[in-house]
């Protein structure tokens, strides 16, 4: 279904909004799905795309992403009645069961993440939650109260004012590197379980694309788009901002980022969420002309990585070596010595494994090693393709640059860490003091937030209204 | 010139000419329409000199200035032809130069630049073609005194 942006800002229903393709039908012409092996894989947990291709770009691994992704949002038309709720569940896993069964669970096929809002957890099952709710044993020790996994998502030091703190039960992200898989499975579950869903918003956008040479797809979406500085992106950058963000060592190894890996969490007396995580959702405006007519090659390089590393003119995958971690001591004397932090290094505080773990299941995580899973992707929506609420989301009708950045950690408050990190509030203690949004402050001068929450990600075989079948 | 420029020094859109100790000279034309729309167009020369002159970046960060010696144009992406001229294209530029995409050249032992801004209602595409346009259209005029 072909629909300008416009068509959807003017009113057009979530149904029709989520077959269209706008400004994304380009993606099918322009991006050339990699070559995947199949896999068989349907692993316990949702959050997990098994079978992903490993390259080596400029001498470092690389992950290749999906490339096309869609998130979607909703609340719940349910009553919140025993009944009711059973029969929803039912027929909410029937449709899941149904895509199992049309796709394979990976980027060849489907990758589908149903994930669940606090809200969801205060309005149908409040009881079941209380009891079974994983607990943060860091944050609750932190704080001498007990902190769950999922907790409200909070305004960062760097978010501006009017970032919108997000009231989501649901939400749903569908990846693979056919546009048709996506489509189908956002139609199977918010089109045809309406009765069930009320959407309340729809995220599109795409990744990568460019690993083979010629033109990468942010490269040929943002110039057929329009946006501001899509001319200065350089040719082949898997992202907007021109550098590769999936090398194989930033990105958390399958698994870890589960609630019981890292014994970071509580999980409760059955266990109910084991295999399950927390995921961090949020869109980001990019200021591609900022970046690039006002950062020098040499300067987008420390502002991205950290203050001392130097890269090679015109190189777009820069190594993250999981012995090359950053702690926060290294990240408070670069602030003193440069007055700035790079947003990797800053981050590295938080998100690398500071020492050696011995995991639940007795596998051994090295010092270094990234803990969060990121399946964020470019976007050209603005702030979204589709918003039930238009005034609220400040809808526009022009493509932007951005990014939803979705990722998936062991608590939301490890999320947290990370993002307060990357604001230089470092987890000794210590307490940079940039303004906010400062030049020096890693990547923040040329990002703005406009929406983030946080979810549960339930296991798989709990993925359809958890808790609901503890209803007495 | 981009519109409403006319390039006429002492006319409307005239934004100043200053010569430095150095010989170095800096000619701007800018139409402004508030809050943030600009047409800026600046012109210099480096009489007697190629290299790419230095700036010095400032920043205060916690109460500290700190000062650095950069290049004045960095970011080069390419060289073109165009009339006569080889020009480097430069798309990282500082001081009055500062969002601007910036054409330079050398000739006959000295360099000189032009430079636009990009700023709305142009867009970075539409400053090269202006750039081009203007570049090609450049006649040299020998110092009369």
């Amino acid at each position: 279904m072909r629909l300008t942006r416009r068509d959807l800002l003017a009113g057009g229903a979530a149904a029709a909004a989520l077959g269209a393709t706008g400004i994304y039908e380009l993606v099918e012409h322009l991006g050339r799905a990699p070559q995947r092996l199949p896999t068989a894989d349907r692993a316990p947990e949702q959050h997990l795309l098994h079978g992903l291709r490993v390259i080596e770009d400029e001498g470092v691994e690389v992950i290749v992403p999906p490339l096309h992704h869609q998130l979607v949002t909703a609340k719940l038309r349910v009553e919140p009645r025993r009944a009711d709720l059973r029969g929803a569940q039912d027929a909410f896993e029937e449709a899941l069961l149904r895509l199992d069964d049309d796709f394979e669970s990976s980027a060849r096929g489907l990758g589908l993440t149903v994930a669940w809002g606090l809200p969801y957890f205060e309005r149908y099952v409040p009881a079941q939650a209380a009891r079974h709710l994983p607990v943060d044993r860091r944050a609750s020790s932190t704080r001498e109260r007990p902190v769950r996994a999922l907790i409200d998502s909070i305004r960062f030091p760097s978010d501006p004012d009017d970032v919108l703190l997000e009231d989501n039960e649901l939400a749903v992200l569908l990846r693979s590197d056919e546009l048709e898989h996506v489509t189908e499975g956002a139609k199977a579950i918010f089109g045809e379980l309406d009765a069930l869903f009320e959407t309340t918003s729809i995220r599109k956008g795409f990744a990568a694309g460019g690993y083979d040479g010629g033109r990468s797809l942010p490269k040929q979406m943002a110039v057929a788009a329009g946006v501001p500085g899509a001319d200065l992106i350089p040719d082949t950058a898997e992202l907007f901002l021109g550098f590769t963000s999936t090398q194989k060592d930033g990105l958390g190894p399958l698994g870890i980022a589960n609630f019981e890996t890292l014994g970071l969490v509580d999980l409760g007396p059955r266990n109910y969420f084991r295999a399950g995580t927390s995921m961090h959702v949020s869109h980001i405006f990019e200021n591609l002309e900022a970046w690039y007519l006002d950062f020098d090659f040499a300067e987008r390089v420390t502002t991205t990585f950290s203050p001392e590393r130097r890269a090679r003119a015109g190189t777009q995958t820069v190594s993250q070596k999981p012995g090359a971690t950053a702690d926060s001591g290294r990240v408070a004397r670069d602030f003193h010595r440069f007055g700035a932090i790079g947003h990797s290094a800053s981050i590295q505080t938080t998100s690398r494994l500071q020492r050696d773990v011995v995991a639940a299941d007795g596998k051994l995580y090295r010092k270094g090693t990234a803990i969060p899973q990121r399946a964020d992707f470019n976007t050209l929506d603005n702030p979204f393709f589709w918003s039930a609420r238009p005034e609220r989301d400040l809808q526009q009708a022009e493509p932007a640059a951005g990014v939803h950045f979705v990722v998936f950690n062991p608590t939301s408050d490890d999320f947290h860490r990370n993002r307060l990190a990357m604001d230089g509030v470092l987890p000794d203690g210590t307490r940079l003091p940039f303004e906010p949004r400062a030049r020096g402050q890693g990547l923040n001068s040329v990002l703005r937030t406009t929406h983030r929450q946080n979810f549960l990600v339930p296991p798989r075989r709990r993925r359809s209204f958890p808790l609901v079948e503890l209803l007495s | 010139m981009p519109s409403p420029l006319d390039g006429k020094i002492g006319g409307d859109w005239d934004n100043g000419v200053s010569v430095d100790p150095d010989r170095s000279y800096l000619v701007s034309f800018l139409w402004h329409e508030p809050p943030s729309q600009d047409v800026h167009v600046n012109f210099r020369g480096y009489p007697g000199r190629t290299a790419v002159p230095r700036c010095i970046d400032v920043r205060t960060i916690a109460g500290r200035t700190r000062r650095r010696s950069i290049p004045c144009f960095s970011d080069p992406r390419g060289r073109r032809r165009l009339g006569k001229l080889l020009v480097t294209v430069y798309t990282v530029n500082r001081d009055a130069d500062q969002w601007h995409v910036l054409y330079a050249w050398r000739e006959r032992g000295s360099l000189y630049a032009v430079s636009e801004h990009v700023a709305k209602p142009l867009t970075y595409r539409r400053v090269v073609e202006n750039l081009d346009r203007l570049v090609e259209g450049l006649v040299r005029v020998d110092p009369s005194t």
